[in-house]
């Protein structure tokens, strides 16, 4: 037998007292049940199920139990799903817009403000990496080159990111989590090829010693220009790319490590469109005593984009620290601060820039949060976070949650938080050929968010989710003259509010055949503030659809053939009059034996091609078409 | 954290003060975060799981042949799951009890429970048994992260358990409709 006694964890002092603890409570629980192991074993299964046990320290939150509106997409989803990108495994997300405008740039949000030129409150974490770039206060998906088959799972949050998220998580919060290197064993390898995709991953992964484990992986991939027809390498959209990495997972006495990097090379032919990056994250989490733990993870990241009118060169750095504690038994601490550091360096060929193309930036905060388990089955958590960022200064975000969960099958929750999304270097810095000039006031965009959300699983086969928001915004951008003239400036003259509603449900007919569906709504109405002007009509608002909904199902036909087969209808989008749409993907995955996997996909089968947004900015119209792939994939 | 004598004093001292509670011998087997009761509801589980469960013919000798439970890595069982099996039958198999120092003695196991919190030893564990008719337990008492057939979990101060039916499929086992309709389903992994 091992030797691994786990009650190591504990310092003298918490070993004692919870030594005391197990005894005062194993001790009653014996009694009155007087269920003794020789009792136990008469037991039925069901009797099994019904028996109380005492456990003597809480189990960790499950993200099924967390006050907020969680949508959580698994591996399995996504190797369901067929998608062949991030941004498309993210439309599994009945609480996301996913919006592609062309074979390599997509447009997401949540609760709207979706836009392909001024889409900026949402925050997106790959392995606790931020990936939202302070230039633009945006994600710059085409950069993404997750390789799916290593992602744990994606949790997507609508609303606002609460107080342990960093920054800018004003909107929701994509959160995406990779495989530890110990779950990614031995040899993966797939390839596909397709209308409009080719992809081929490859992975090894092995020990390091008895402790450790890595993996190493490629992914490569081309994606056909959405227009139809030749065209040169400056306006079609083709997009090509490959990026590589590892990941380290280990054990050092009771203490968890984790290192990972990935380095990548994009090209799209778009305005010749070339992104090279690479990034190095390390994460300790130590054990402080039975229930308290410390994580500390920094990260450094390089991402280069030039293109035919620009270069812009951002270097990253990520500090933080988290620690989490119980206090007594009905109190659980998290608190820790971050900090995100920026340097960025952008040249502009046109008139458009910054008067000086290096800045630095930096946000950094401070936050705690205390969940208060109350009497009759109520959970209170307040939080508080407190940060400080290097354009318009010192910003409090405080956020109040109240759950009750009568059951296990039952959560109602309500909150109320107020969140910002700090400026960035376009807010405060764009100017050229007296147009436009700097901006030097413009002040952080606030949001003050009200939710109410229900889970239930009212049967073991049956789960759903419903949440409402209510959403208060100030201080948003506009686009105004200075003095009756040019030039104009970017100020914070428009508020307004947003609601909506939020749902979704999976139904389990058989253990072979699965249901899911989703459904979001949007209510949008903003307006410009006595004294302010907005040349841009509402640009920042963004073009949002007023509801989307989706229906999923995944059927094993037999043990080693599943057909697969979603739906989503998308509604027309304001105000650029995007039509509204339906449509269809479909999926054959054949098991051919246990290492060899075949895998047939339709995407987009109702019609030729489809409309998904406008981007004001490129004069042609880019349809995404209809397409099938096929795969095979090898594990050993 | 350093592993000064009181600490060393005060963890062998609440093994033992435990197990005297409740009269088991396991010293400082029981894992900590647990409570004694709930192992023994673990032990009674596996022994009761196993009756619903259907293994093809090849995976036993003869049909009185053995079939064998095997717990991977520190037991958290003490005596619990040996009395648990004493004398017990499953069909027409006896129960063997092996508990392994390491998963990869785990050839000719039809039960396996792979005990600690390394989530990469347990995947790796669960790897090398893929594909072949042994019925995987992990248990949330140690960690999420890596789950076989049967994940223990406690919900509600009960201990329940989850199912991974395409796991059990794999590895060419079939599960009752019983044990399906007992199984809570997985929350998202935390």
């Amino acid at each position: 037998m091992g030797s691994i006694q786990t009650s190591k964890r504990r310092t003298a002092p918490l070993a004692a007292l919870s030594c005391l603890g197990a005894l005062c409570l194993s001790g009653p629980a014996q009694a009155a049940q007087t269920a003794t192991p020789a009792d136990i074993n008469d037991l039925s299964l069901e009797e099994l199920a019904a028996l109380e046990v005492t456990s003597v320290s809480k189990h960790p939150q499950r993200l099924s139990e967390a006050p907020a509106a969680i949508y959580v997409i698994t591996r399995e989803d996504i190797r369901r799903s067929g998608a062949t990108s991030l941004p498309e495994a993210l439309r599994l997300a009945p609480n996301l817009e996913v919006a592609r405008q062309n074979a390599a740039s997509y447009s997401i949000a949540a609760r709207g403000f979706n836009s392909p030129q001024a889409g900026n409150k949402l925050q997106v974490l790959i392995d606790g990496r931020s990936v939202y770039t302070p230039m633009a206060s945006t994600v710059f998906w085409e950069t993404l080159n997750v390789m799916l088959p290593d992602v744990e799972r994606i949790e997507v949050i609508s609303g606002p990111g609460g107080t342990v998220w960093g920054a800018n998580a004003v909107n929701g919060v994509i959160n995406i989590v990779t495989r530890k290197a110990g779950d990614t064993q031995g040899g993966y390898a797939e390839g596909g090829v397709g209308g409009q995709d080719r992809v081929l991953d490859l992975r090894y992964g092995g020990t390091l010693g008895e402790n450790a484990a890595f993996r190493l992986y490629a992914t490569g991939f081309s994606r056909g220009s959405t227009l139809e027809g030749d065209h040169d390498l400056v306006h079609g959209n083709g997009f090509r790319g490959v990026q590589g990495g590892f990941r380290i997972d280990g054990e050092a006495r009771d203490d968890t490590y984790t290192l990972q990097g990935d380095a990548y090379r994009n090209v799209v032919d778009l305005l010749a469109y070339r992104l090279n990056g690479a990034n190095l994250l390390g994460r300790w989490t130590h054990p402080m005593g039975a229930a308290s733990t410390l994580t500390l993870q920094a990260y450094v990241d390089r991402a280069d984009r030039r293109y035919l009118v620009a270069t812009d060169r951002l270097d990253s750095l990520g500090l933080e620290a988290q620690a989490n504690t119980t206090l007594g038994e009905r109190q659980r601490v998290t608190w820790g601060a971050d900090f995100r550091a920026w340097r960025s360096e952008f040249d502009s060929f046109v008139i458009f820039g910054f008067a000086r193309p290096k800045a630095n930036l930096s946000v950094g905060s401070v936050f705690a949060r205390d969940e208060i388990a109350l009497p009759h089955d109520l959970e209170l958590t307040l939080g508080l976070k407190l940060e400080q960022n290097s354009y318009s200064g010192f910003d409090y975000l405080p956020d109040v949650r109240l759950a009750w969960e009568p059951n296990d099958q039952t959560l109602v929750w309500s909150s109320v938080s107020r969140t910002v999304r700090t400026p960035s270097r376009i807010d405060r810095e764009l100017s050229g050929a007296g147009i436009i000039a700097e901006s030097p006031n413009f002040a952080s965009e606030v949001l003050v968010a009200y939710q109410i959300g229900y889970r239930l699983q009212p049967t073991p086969r049956t789960s759903l989710s419903i949440s409402t928001f209510y959403n208060a915004y100030d201080d948003l951008r506009t686009t105004e003259l200075t003095n009756g003239g040019l030039p104009v400036m970017l100020r914070n003259g428009l508020q307004g509010h947003t609601s909506g509603l939020e749902a979704w449900g999976k139904y389990s007919v058989n253990p072979s055949w699965r249901l899911s569906a989703g459904v979001s709504t949007l209510r949008k109405k903003l307006r410009v503030e006595h004294g302010h002007f907005d040349l841009s009509h509402g640009q920042t608002g963004g073009q949002d659809p007023s509801y989307q909904a989706s229906l999923r199902s995944e059927m094993n036909l037999s043990p080693r053939v599943e057909f697969d087969v979603g739906l989503r209808a998308v509604g027309r989008v304001s105000p650029t009059n995007v039509p509204a749409y339906v449509e269809a993907d479909a999926r054959i995955g054949w098991r051919i034996t246990d290492q060899v996997a075949l895998s047939l996909n339709g995407y987009n089968l109702l019609h030729s091609d489809h409309l998904e947004v406008i981007n004001p900015a490129t004069a042609t119209v880019m349809a995404i078409p209809r397409s099938a792939y096929v795969s095979l994939r090898w594990e050993y | 954290m350093s592993k000064t004598w009181p600490t060393r004093l005060a963890r062998w001292g609440c093994g033992a003060l435990q197990a005297l509670a409740v009269g088991l011998a396991g010293t400082g087997a029981a894992h900590a975060q647990s409570s004694p009761l709930e192992f023994a509801v673990k032990a009674a589980y596996l022994h009761k799981l196993a009756a619903f469960v259907q293994w093809p013919s090849s995976a036993f000798g003869s049909p009185v042949s053995p079939i064998e439970f095997c717990v991977a890595g520190a037991s958290p069982f003490g005596v619990l799951l040996r009395q648990a099996v004493a004398d017990q039958r499953i069909g027409s198999h006896p129960i063997l009890l092996r508990e392994i120092d390491r998963s990869d003695r785990a050839a000719g196991c039809h039960v396996l429970y792979l005990a600690g919190p390394n989530a990469a030893a347990v995947a790796q564990g669960l790897r090398k048994v893929r594909g072949t008719p042994v019925l995987t337990v992990t248990d949330s008492a140690f960690q999420d992260g890596a789950t076989g057939i049967v994940h223990f979990v406690v919900r509600d101060k009960r201990v329940r358990f989850e199912i991974d039916d395409d796991a059990a499929v794999q590895n060419g086992i079939t599960l009752s409709s019983k044990l399906l309709s007992l199984a809570v389903s997985p929350g998202p992994r935390s």
